[in-house]
């Protein structure tokens, strides 16, 4: 038998206790603790996790939402916009509940924040976002020609040449055959490993696709930017004719020196008959003296008083000869006054007079309606607290963008184009370009000042051309070569501007039946003669109209051109509020009054409440473009 | 008698401690499995996000043409296209631990817009079960249809009348459709709106 000793059995049985203890308290303190504790971060987790796919949920049904674009928006105007009918709040709710964040529908409370069309800020993007829409042929086509107009020189040319290279490229990055053709396939292939590599074809064909359309963005940016330097030349051009404009406002202030210096010559002429006749008053008086001393003679008294009355009728008669001469000078400058205006007046302003009266008769070929756009009171614009300014490239997109969209009084100019093919729609009124540049309702009125505007815009160009064309001036020259100085001078001035006048009433009724020619016309291209326009031969040089088959690309300036460049002209923020004005009334009508554009949105803002919590657990915007 | 003591107090020793490394593993594999799940959870709504983005290219060449869409795509085609581009950005995020069902499909719904139902599960041992995601894609039909013509007309998924817009048998879907060209694809008169606007 073994016999162990006490001391190292007790120290035994004392080790065995306390491990022991130890693993209990493990098992009875620390288990639970790290049980428990996993278990509340567990659902702290979950909570996350949940209010993480809450607002992935909220998002994906606010974008489903903002891609449901209204039908008519799209191909009416290319606006991008949904037309809320509160669909967006019963979404929400549908699919909140459906994936288990809600127990039910009632539980959620939605505010949600359309942003509008209706808003200015919110319809100029949607205008922008449209206005690409239509960058294709027709777009790029028109930014060469409006570079066109807008230069003068050959350097405006050579830039368009460069945008023609560009158009090309960007047509073809807009192509879509490839895709469509993918799509085709893609449709008849219902397998996975065919479906993925005609989708990988297809990211591939998108990604060269806008690789190539960045590129060549590029060069038609860099391209513009050099118009504008065509634009500064242009102005300088301008300005070399104010100033010779100002040269010949200062010759005729000399030619009017020139007379007044004559009138003084004349009266100095009657100063110097005074001075004549206060000689002879002189000599009068010595005679007078003379008499005196003859009358202290009594010898020679009778004598010298046959010689006073002698003198005093001598002196009477001179009296007589003075006053009827002052007289008969006064009348031959009256005569020759009055006769020099007579030939002034009868020969030419009252000619030119009936010349524009005769042209105005001719524009009967121009009918303008008498419609008044009708908007609703309802409708009153909040102006904006911050205008944003668009540069040169977002100006000249909105501008085609609203030529295009917008009727005006030239349906035949091969310049108009029709992206959205609402030119065949019966309109409410015709000039509704002329609109958004005059912002006056009544369209007689409205077309009347955009028709003023251009005549303005086509005098100074025709001004320009009499002045620099030798053969023009000559026939001035010529025909007011008869007329004396200084009334010479005022018959070429007003002979000048009323030629230019009146051909720039013929430009423009031209112009509106579709006519297009030259900035600065060629000499084929002139209207009148101005031999015939005196004569009233230039009836039978105009009649009828002569528009000749022209495309987009044709370097003459039509119709559509003048209005573009008053379209330019005219601030940004009215332009903006017309057209709100004109689709407004035009939703109006079409949708038999029930939608305005306060009923299509482009973005919201949301806030989401659980209907047992004070405050939103979501709060997100979406701008859908 | 003193050996039976110590043998005893060993055995009690052993089991407390195999019981409390039992139920640490299962602690650390449960905490482990659940981090693995909600980021399994996070990269599939990301990638059905990301789909639902997709989803909206291939309508865009067709946009404005709702006959041709219509005709050319039907929930079939939609369903085969949500779910392979579905792998596809679940690939991108490998996510070898996701395992999308069979059961997942597109379906149009009454608000005209596509719903991608996603079934799902995990393969990993701690978590069982399927879960179910609903989205709603943009895609397919891009326009609600409306263009203020008085001669339009509703027409349903798969019904084969046509509807004035208030009409109660277009609670599942809505596709407007001119009158001309409804009676031209063969669709009739629904009996009840037609007859009650009449």
């Amino acid at each position: 038998m073994i016999h162990i000793p006490i001391s190292v059995e007790k120290h035994k049985r004392r080790e065995q206790i306390r491990m022991r203890g130890a693993i209990s308290i493990f098992i009875v303190i620390l288990i639970p603790i790290l049980i428990l504790g996993s278990l509340q971060i567990y659902t702290l987790l979950k909570k996350r996790q949940k209010e993480n796919q809450a607002y992935k949920v909220a998002y994906a049904v606010s974008d489903a939402y903002l891609s449901k674009y209204n039908a008519y928006m799209f191909k009416s105007y290319g606006f991008l916009s949904t037309l809320d009918e509160g669909r967006l709040e019963l979404m929400m709710s549908h699919y909140f509940e459906k994936n288990g964040f809600i127990a039910s529908e009632d539980e959620l409370k939605i505010e949600v924040d359309y942003k509008t069309l209706n808003e200015y800020d919110v319809f100029r993007s949607a205008l922008l976002d449209a206005s690409t829409v239509m960058i294709e042929r027709s777009l790029v086509q028109h930014v060469m020609s409006y570079e066109k107009l807008m230069a003068v020189g050959e350097q405006i040319r050579q830039i368009s040449e460069k945008i023609t290279d560009c158009e090309s490229a960007i047509t073809g990055a807009f192509d879509r055959s490839g895709m469509t053709d993918i799509l085709e396939r893609m449709d008849s292939a219902l397998d996975l490993e065919t479906g993925s590599a005609l989708l990988s074809e297809a990211r591939t064909l998108l990604g060269e696709k806008e690789k190539l359309f960045l590129e060549n963005a590029n060069q038609m940016k860099e391209a513009i930017d050099q118009a504008k330097t065509g634009l500064v030349d242009a102005n300088v051009q301008v300005e070399a004719y104010l100033e010779t404009e100002v040269n010949a406002l200062k010759d005729s202030e000399n030619a009017f020196q020139s007379f007044l210096s004559g009138y003084q010559s004349q009266l100095l002429a009657m100063s110097d008959i005074y001075i004549s006749m206060d000689i002879l008053e002189r000599q009068v008086s010595s005679l007078e003296t003379e008499i005196d001393d003859i009358e202290r003679s009594d010898l020679e008294q009778d004598l010298k008083k046959a010689k006073l009355s002698d003198l005093e009728d001598m002196k009477e008669r001179l009296n007589r000869e003075i006053e009827a001469y002052q007289k008969s000078l006064k009348e031959l400058i009256q005569a020759c006054i009055q006769l020099e205006v007579e030939q002034v007046q009868t020969s030419f302003i009252d000619a030119i007079r009936s010349v524009i009266s005769d042209i105005d008769a001719l524009f009967s070929g121009v009918e303008v309606g008498e419609g008044i756009i009708e908007i609703s009171s309802e409708n009153e614009r909040e102006r904006p607290e911050t205008v944003y300014e668009s540069n040169l490239e977002q100006r000249i997109l909105m501008n085609e963008y609203l030529l295009g969209l917008f009727s005006s009084y030239d349906e035949h100019c091969p310049r108009k184009i029709d992206p959205f093919n609402r030119m065949e729609n019966t309109r409410q009124v015709k000039g509704e370009v002329e609109y958004l540049i005059s912002g006056i309702k009544d369209e007689r009125e409205s077309v009347s000042m955009v028709r003023f505007k251009v005549m303005a815009i086509r005098e100074i160009a025709n001004l320009v051309s009499i002045v620099t064309d030798s053969k023009k001036i000559k026939q001035i020259t010529t025909a007011t070569a008869a007329i004396p100085q200084p009334w010479r001078s005022v018959a070429f001035g007003v002979s000048l501007i009323a030629w230019g006048s009146a051909e720039s009433y013929v430009d423009v009724n031209q112009l509106m039946k579709g006519e297009g020619f030259y900035y600065l016309k060629t000499d084929e291209e002139w209207h009148l003669d101005f031999q015939s326009l005196l004569s009233g031969a230039w009836k039978s040089q105009i009649s009828g109209s002569n528009i000749e088959s022209g495309n987009v690309l044709d370097p003459k300036m039509y119709y559509q051109d003048y209005l573009r460049i008053l379209l330019y002209m005219q601030p940004e923020e009215d332009i903006l509020f017309r057209a709100m004005d004109l689709i407004d009334s035009e939703l109006y009508v079409i949708s038999d009054q029930k939608v305005s554009l306060s009923n299509f949105s482009t973005a919201h803002h949301i806030k989401l409440y659980k209907k047992d919590r004070s405050q939103y657990f979501l709060k997100f915007s979406n701008e859908y473009h | 008698m003193k050996l039976k003591q110590v043998q005893t107090n060993r055995g009690s020793i052993a089991i407390e401690g195999l019981l409390s490394i039992t139920l640490l593993m299962i602690l650390i594999v449960s905490v482990f499995g659940t981090l693995l799940t909600i980021a399994c959870d996070e990269k599939l709504e990301w990638a059905v996000l990301q789909t639902q983005g997709e989803m909206g290219l291939y309508s865009m060449p067709l946009m404005g043409d709702e006959h041709i869409v219509g005709a050319i795509i039907n929930e079939t085609a939609l369903t085969l296209l949500a779910k392979q581009t579905l792998s596809k950005h679940l690939e991108q995020g490998e996510s070898n631990l996701l395992n999308i069902k069979s059961s997942s499909k597109v379906r149009f719904t009454e608000y005209g817009v596509a719903e991608f139902e996603v079934h799902y599960g995990y393969r990993m041992p701690n978590a069982v079960g399927e879960k179910v995601l609903y989205l709603p894609i943009g895609a397919s039909l891009m326009s609600d249809g409306n263009d203020f013509s008085d001669h339009l007309v509703f027409i349903t998924n798969y019904g084969e009348k046509y509807h004035v817009e208030t009409c109660h048998h277009l609670r599942k879907s809505k596709y407007g459709i001119p009158l001309e060209k409804a009676i031209e694809e063969g669709y009739e008169a629904c009996k009840n709106c037609h007859t009650e606007n009449q």
